[in-house]
């Protein structure tokens, strides 16, 4: 049976390190991923990731219990994630660019699929990160936490601390957004 | 009649975060709007989309390599330090090497150093752990090197951290080489990763502000600002830019500014340590045309070379060969410190007998203490002796924490030493000593750069300690202003300036 994240941080404070490794092991696959569609990148995804888990070891004793675990650790990867970002350039934009970027292979969740299927998939994943680097930071991330985190638009303001309403029209218009880059392959039969 | 309607509403009915009576609206909108439900139906394919994009997993070693990058930011032992990635070990590492310089500063007036409520310091596979009797066991023995009072006064006195029966104090806190900084857990800076503004007073206002900022735990963060006066515009704009560039941290234009803002302001936004080290090399690096100012009570100022001449007197006074003497001195100044601590504020310096008082040398005073206390502790051999050093610790930190900080002290024009130099002097001094070389060398001062790649060694941990935390990021606007006629309560070094 697994502890609650209030029980492993206590645990931690305590000076059970192991029990922030738990934390880690929990987290960590939920994070990067979510992290790799915000940054488009694998590499600053496992930075940004590992720094996240560093700077809450790091914080820990501050973290006051208000939030979720998972938010709070967002949050702080949300602020590794800009600092990082802003470090670097800005990269160009394409899908071959987002592809070659972000080092990403593609699993084809049908194996049963004809390969042609499995191309189609993988451009049209392609084609999705790419839009998604297109967006503005503040619509992809709210967009991403809908979308991959599940996250409620309550917990999403928490985190990028902004109204609820704020997260509603950013969420939306990266909808729409996204919707109109994509015309032409939302047009395809669903399949997926 | 026509129903108000915003499509936003669409997008909150597909997830489910609307009222009942929203929903009912946007149920009805789309039973006669097939641009409306073509909109929703895109939406749902996104979804769909997203759902099916790849995931991968981290492996299994990925937990075991935070903890292990973790322990190493925090105790950062001398030499080595490679963590996980490459990325992250050069940034800590560059950082580390380049802070060393700024570290030696900061010796200089540990007594600003606030109450410690500090992290313990933990042994291999247990870092966040309670401290025992105010410091760690196992924690790196840095207080033996030459640094050693400093960490030995702020580790043994300060600290409440466990109980008499050595159960975890309520807040057990999991960082920092058993040293300085963090005044209470400053989230990120703290955990003593932020010696640099706890023990400057020229960042101390600055780390406060940080402070509030991180405490705030807002991530629109707050614009601090700082006014960096230049002596000459265009050359003070170029040396502050390079400052910060040297520090990563890049200007930002994202802030909306009016023109006559832009004129005057540098706005940045990066991590508060960044921006601190930014400052911190700034100063040290003394820069006549910078001076740094993080608004009202804390006037920041670099000294003039007469002033400085003088304080390099004094220390060297201080770090002299007659030790016997300095011994008896001891014993008086302590006395007189302790009565002044009741009479608030000025402590006591005095030169060693037979030795001139160097001219200015009371304005000096704090910083000369300091330094001294710090050379007392180091040289001090006897345990009897370090415990009431270490017993008067706190006192002293906290009458100058209060004098540096205050109006007051801002008041009396105090002024700071911007560079390493004079404990670097004391090093040297020490260790001519101790090789039986007693002469004073006129070179002194050039010394420092000599040793400048053993004093990054030497302060690896320190540097490395401060670096440990990240923080959320700071939004910083620094005001340029010229530094003509200087107001009436600036100090007056600040203008002789070459």
């Amino acid at each position: 049976v697994s502890k609650p994240d209030q029980e492993l941080i206590a645990e931690c404070l305590k000076g059970q390190t192991h029990a922030f490794g738990d934390l880690v092991a929990r987290y960590q696959n939920r994070l990067y991923n979510t992290l790799v569609a915000v940054l488009g990148s694998v590499d600053d995804a496992h930075d940004v990731t590992q720094e996240a888990f560093v700077s809450a070891f790091q914080k820990l004793q501050t973290f006051k219990g208000r939030s979720a675990f998972y938010s709070w650790l967002f949050r702080i990867a949300l602020n590794s994630a800009a600092s990082q970002r802003r470090k670097k350039s800005r990269l160009a934009v394409s899908i071959e660019a987002t592809r070659e970027e972000s080092g990403i292979e593609p699993v084809d969740r049908h194996p049963a699929s004809r390969p042609e299927h499995a191309m189609e998939t993988t451009e049209r994943q392609s084609a999705v990160r790419a839009a998604l680097a297109e967006l503005a930071e503040e619509f992809r991330t709210a967009l991403v936490l809908k979308e991959m985190e599940e996250m409620s638009y309550e917990q999403i303001a928490e985190i990028v601390g902004c109204p609820l309403g704020t997260v509603r029209s950013r969420i939306h218009r990266a909808r729409c957004e996204l919707r109109e880059k994509l015309s032409s392959l939302l047009k395809e039969p669903c399949d997926s | 009649m026509k129903e108000p309607f915003s499509e936003e509403i669409l997008s909150a009915y597909l997830d489910g975060e609307i009222s009942p009576d929203e929903r009912a609206r946007v149920e009805r909108r789309l039973e006669r709007d097939p641009r409306a439900r073509e909109q929703v139906e895109d939406f749902r394919r996104l979804s769909q989309i997203f759902a099916g994009l790849p995931r991968t997993e981290l492996p299994a070693s990925f937990a075991g390599e935070v903890l292990q990058l973790a322990e190493r930011r925090m105790l950062i032992p001398e030499g080595s330090v490679r963590p996980a990635r490459g990325r992250a070990s050069r940034w800590v590492l560059g950082a580390a090497a380049s802070m060393a310089a700024a570290a030696a500063l900061l010796l200089i007036i540990q007594a600003i150093a606030p109450d410690h409520n500090g992290p313990a310091i933990a042994d291999r596979g247990g870092f966040p752990r309670p401290m025992q009797n105010g410091r760690d066991a196992a924690a790196p023995d840095i207080a033996k090197g030459s640094d050693g009072a400093f960490f030995d006064r702020e580790g043994a006195g300060t600290r409440p951290s466990t109980t008499a029966a050595g159960e975890p104090a309520a807040a057990p806190v999991v960082s920092g080489v058993g040293g300085f900084g963090g005044r209470g857990g400053l989230p990120g800076l703290s955990d003593g990763t932020n010696e640099s503004h706890e023990t400057d007073p020229r960042l101390a206002e600055f780390g406060e502000k940080i402070q509030e900022i991180n405490d705030s735990e807002d991530p629109e963060n707050i614009v601090s600002a700082v006014t960096v006066y230049v002596v000459d515009r265009a050359e003070g704009l170029v040396l502050l830019q390079r400052s910060l560039e040297a520090s990563n941290v890049q200007p930002e234009g994202e802030r909306e500014r009016s023109e006559k803002e832009k004129a005057d302001t540098i706005y940045v936004v990066a991590e508060p340590e960044q921006i601190i080290t930014a400052f911190s090399k700034m100063l040290d690096r003394e820069h006549p045309e910078l001076r740094v100012e993080v608004e009202a009570p804390i006037k920041v100022a670099t000294l003039d070379r007469q002033t400085q001449q003088k304080f390099d007197d004094l220390m060297r006074d201080l770090s002299g060969p007659h030790a016997a003497a300095r011994e008896l001195e001891k014993a008086d100044i302590k006395r007189r410190n302790k009565a002044d601590d009741g009479e608030n504020e000025k402590p006591v310096v005095e030169p060693r007998k037979g030795a001139a008082k160097p001219e200015g040398a009371g304005e000096l005073k704090s910083q000369a203490k300091s330094a001294k206390s710090s050379e007392d502790r180091r040289e001090s051999s006897n345990p009897r002796e370090q415990a009431a050093q270490s017993q008067d610790a706190p006192a002293d930190a906290k009458n100058e924490s209060e004098g540096m900080r205050g109006p007051a002290g801002a008041a009396t024009g105090r002024q700071f030493v911007g560079r390493a130099p004079p404990e670097l002097e004391q090093r040297d001094q020490t260790a001519r000593k101790n090789s039986g070389d007693s002469r004073r060398s006129a070179e002194t001062g050039k010394s420092a750069a000599r040793d400048a790649s053993d004093r990054a060694k030497d302060q690896q941990p320190l540097a490395g300690n401060r670096l440990a935390a990240r923080s959320p990021l700071v939004r910083v606007l620094i005001r340029v202003a010229s530094d003509s006629p200087p107001a009436p309560d600036r100090p007056a070094a600040t203008k002789s300036a070459p």
